[in-house]
């Protein structure tokens, strides 16, 4: 069974840790520390979770684990994911 | 044609063990050079595959065609120019996925491309199945699963590799093309029909890599298509596309999640290990930063400071160069050379072989040894890019980011080294600002140990750490102003934990020393000639008159002209000349603070100096040398007038 997960559209910077997400959108592409993401394959449509947010920005996708700070953080559109994890 | 030894170049992402490929294949007979107008270093080597001599290239990091950094760069006009006949791209098995899209650019830039899917033996452990005969048929290359630290499937690797060598087997064209949305490809075919010249890679591959403005790349295709005009106009076309790259980006992955299809299993289980909970703990603020002080104070203190700058270096030096070889050296220079000017000039106190080739023998090889040694280790180890991680909030207040953790611990070992280690970080501004840090404000081992011994008095001590600190902050603030202050974005790929090998440690500590010391033997042996063109020119005692009336506005007597210019020679003379200065009793105890805040802070070492020049021009040694004189002078006559209030002359004695 499928059920359809609660999300919220939100700047990856005001997730809380442990939280899970979906990259929507880039707010500035042409940004070198956003290209660097899309070379890393953090481009729109992957699933990640948020690990830590202090210091900085952990975040987790696969088996890639990557850091950011505050800046990145905040030019990156995401959906939360709430309630229901994705059953795939 | 066929004359010409093949040439094979290594690609892939960061850490997937494209050096261990280099090593196996090239038995790590490496030479380590600049890449032709850049200052990226590239290992070349002779090497065999089956019974075919090659010649190996191995790449630095590389996570697209369209390239960022200045390693990518570099490997891209390598492939551009050098037309290899055969490109190898690593992967790292466990992040196959997003693997996959670097694959689909070399494959799209027409390269003779074979894939090693290497570390199997962590996927397999991580519970990843990976149908690499599929996944071959589909891209059209082959693809050999390795697990190259234990050289499985090396023998296969070769036998495909030689296949490809011989013309043998041809790459296909892959079953399922790669479509861009139309819009792009449009612009796409348009920029491929402007082109005429002819590249090592595809036109539609030069097409994308002008994206990215990348001025040498630039230079490189104007010149093979007579006119910089029409490059212009194709980048202004391609741009005209709403976020161009976003969207090749995108449609690679959508590419490389079709090939995936039933080639990759991926367990359901979330990965958690040994490694994964000690990464946590590595990464978490309080425990981390424990460990990232342990590190600091056990390894670079300690072993590289304490061991490799003080045992290993008293031992060299005294007893084996002072002891034994100096009086052999010039006693047979008094023998066999009758002139005192040349004897100057190799021997005796500052001589090239005294002097030059005895610092880089005895004093920088073991410092370095031990160094290397320990930053490999942790390198190796993945803990590097977390103690960045850790402590970049705090770097970015500074005007830099985590990476220049490495530059600036580095600095409290060698200064010259440390700036070297500069050209690791990524803008201009932010080499530049630590580099300004370490000329600076940040004491090397050389001076520290005296320093600390000559400030016996809490309270002495206690002012020269507030004024290196004050220092820093004015250097910090400074720098940010002179340089830019824009909080630099901070991406860092965070690898994960492996246990390295021993092995490939010492390989890899040999190789950065050898490379180290031939960078700084001329700067030494230079700095031989200078000091002997100074002595003979009658330059030196003018120099050190004109150090002397600025010395005394801060209350120092003239004697002390002599420690400042030793000081700049090299730190650890200075400091010494200090000590043996306040043991004649000649310095009260506010004039040993003032000495001791002001040789800190004084111009770099004449090495260091070098260093800077070569790196970032005279102009920028000029600024340092300024600023460093203007504030350890300032900061001098500071403590002149805090040590004048009786109080604090009473707490000093």
């Amino acid at each position: 069974m499928i059920r359809k997960p609660v999300r919220e559209l939100i700047l990856l910077h005001r997730m809380k840790p442990g939280q899970k997400g979906v990259v929507v959108s880039f707010s500035e592409p042409g940004d070198s520390a956003i290209r660097r993401l899309m070379v890393l394959g953090f481009l729109p449509g992957e699933i990640f979770v948020l690990e830590r947010s202090r210091p900085d920005y952990l975040i987790r996708f696969g088996y890639t684990r990557l850091a950011i700070n505050k800046r990145v953080a905040s030019m990156i559109l995401v959906n939360k994911m709430t309630g229901t994890m994705v059953n795939r | 044609m066929s004359k010409k030894t093949p040439l094979v170049v290594l690609v892939g992402h960061p850490n997937v063990g494209k050096s261990q490929l280099f090593n196996l294949l090239t038995g790590s007979q490496a030479v380590v050079s600049n890449y032709p107008g850049t200052t990226v270093e590239l290992a070349r080597g002779k090497g065999k595959i089956e019974d075919s001599f090659v010649e190996v290239i191995d790449s630095p990091g590389f996570y697209s065609l369209s390239a960022l950094s200045p390693e990518e760069q570099v490997t891209r006009l390598l492939l551009l120019r050098e037309r290899p006949d055969l490109v190898i791209q690593v992967i790292d098995a466990c992040n196959l996925g997003r693997m996959l899209s670097l694959t689909l650019e070399l494959l799209e830039a027409g390269l003779p491309l074979l894939v090693a899917l290497n570390m199997m033996d962590e996927a397999e452990a991580a519970g990843l199945k990976i149908d690499s005969n599929l996944l071959a048929r589909r891209l059209g290359v082959s693809v050999v699963p390795t697990a190259l630290v234990a050289r499985r499937g090396l023998k296969q690797l070769c036998r495909e590799a030689a296949a490809v060598l011989r013309g043998s087997s041809r790459a296909q064209v892959p079953r399922t093309p790669l479509c861009y949305p139309a819009v792009l490809e449009r612009q796409l075919a348009l920029g491929e029909s402007c082109l005429k010249g002819s590249y090592g890679i595809s036109r539609r591959a030069v097409v994308i890599s002008l994206l990215h403005s990348d001025p040498v790349l630039e230079r490189e295709i104007s010149t093979r298509e007579g006119s910089s005009q029409q490059l212009r106009l194709l980048r202004q076309a391609l741009h005209s596309v709403p976020d161009p790259l976003l969207q090749l980006a995108a449609a690679r992955r959508r590419q490389s999640q079709i090939l995936l299809k039933g080639v990759l299993a991926v367990p359901s289980a979330e990965p958690y290990s040994m490694a994964e909970r000690l990464s946590r703990f590595l990464v978490n603020p309080w425990s981390g930063g424990m460990v990232l002080a342990a590190v600091l104070y056990f390894g670079f203190y300690r072993f590289v400071g304490g061991f490799g700058a003080g045992t290993l270096v008293k031992l060299l030096e005294e007893r084996l160069f002072l002891q034994l070889i100096a009086p052999l050296l010039n006693r047979w220079a008094e023998l066999y050379l009758p002139w005192t000017w040349l004897r100057e000039l190799l021997v005796l106190d500052y001589g090239i072989l005294t002097l030059g080739l005895r610092y880089t023998v005895t004093i920088i090889l073991p410092i370095m040894a031990t160094f290397f040694l320990f930053f490999s280790l942790i390198e190796d180890s993945g803990y590097l890019p977390r103690a960045a991680y850790l402590i970049n909030n705090l770097m970015e207040k500074i005007g830099l980011n985590g990476k220049a953790i490495i530059p600036l611990t580095l600095g409290l070992g060698c200064g010259t080294l440390a700036v070297l280690a500069t050209r690791t970080l990524e803008s201009r501004q932010e080499r530049l600002q630590a580099a300004l840090l370490l000329s600076l404000a940040i004491p090397c081992s050389a001076q520290l140990g005296l320093i600390l011994a000559l400030l016996p008095r809490m309270v002495a001590l206690l002012l020269w750490l507030i004024m290196i600190m004050l220092a820093f902050c004015a250097a910090a603030s400074g720098g940010a102003l002179l340089f830019g202050r824009e909080s630099p974005p901070f991406c860092l790929e965070i690898p994960p934990l492996r246990l390295p090998r021993p092995g490939a440690i010492l390989t890899k500590t040999a190789a950065r020393l050898k490379w180290y010391l031939r960078e700084v033997l001329p700067l030494f042996i230079g700095i031989s000639v200078l000091i002997w063109v100074l002595r003979y020119s009658g330059l030196w005692p003018r120099l050190i008159a004109a150090l002397q009336p600025p010395l005394a506005a801060i209350g120092l007597p003239p004697e002390t002209a002599l420690i400042f210019f030793y000081g700049f020679l090299r730190r650890d003379y200075g400091a010494a000349g200090l000590f043996d200065l306040v043991r004649t009793g000649l310095l009260d105890g506010g004039q040993v603070l003032t000495a001791a805040v002001v040789l800190t802070l004084f111009v770099p070492c004449v090495a260091q100096v070098a260093m800077l020049g070569r790196e970032y021009g005279g102009r920028f040694v000029l600024l340092v040398l300024l600023c460093t004189a203007f504030l350890s002078w300032t900061a001098g006559l500071l403590i002149y007038y805090l040590t004048g209030i009786p109080l604090i002359m009473n707490l000093l004695g």
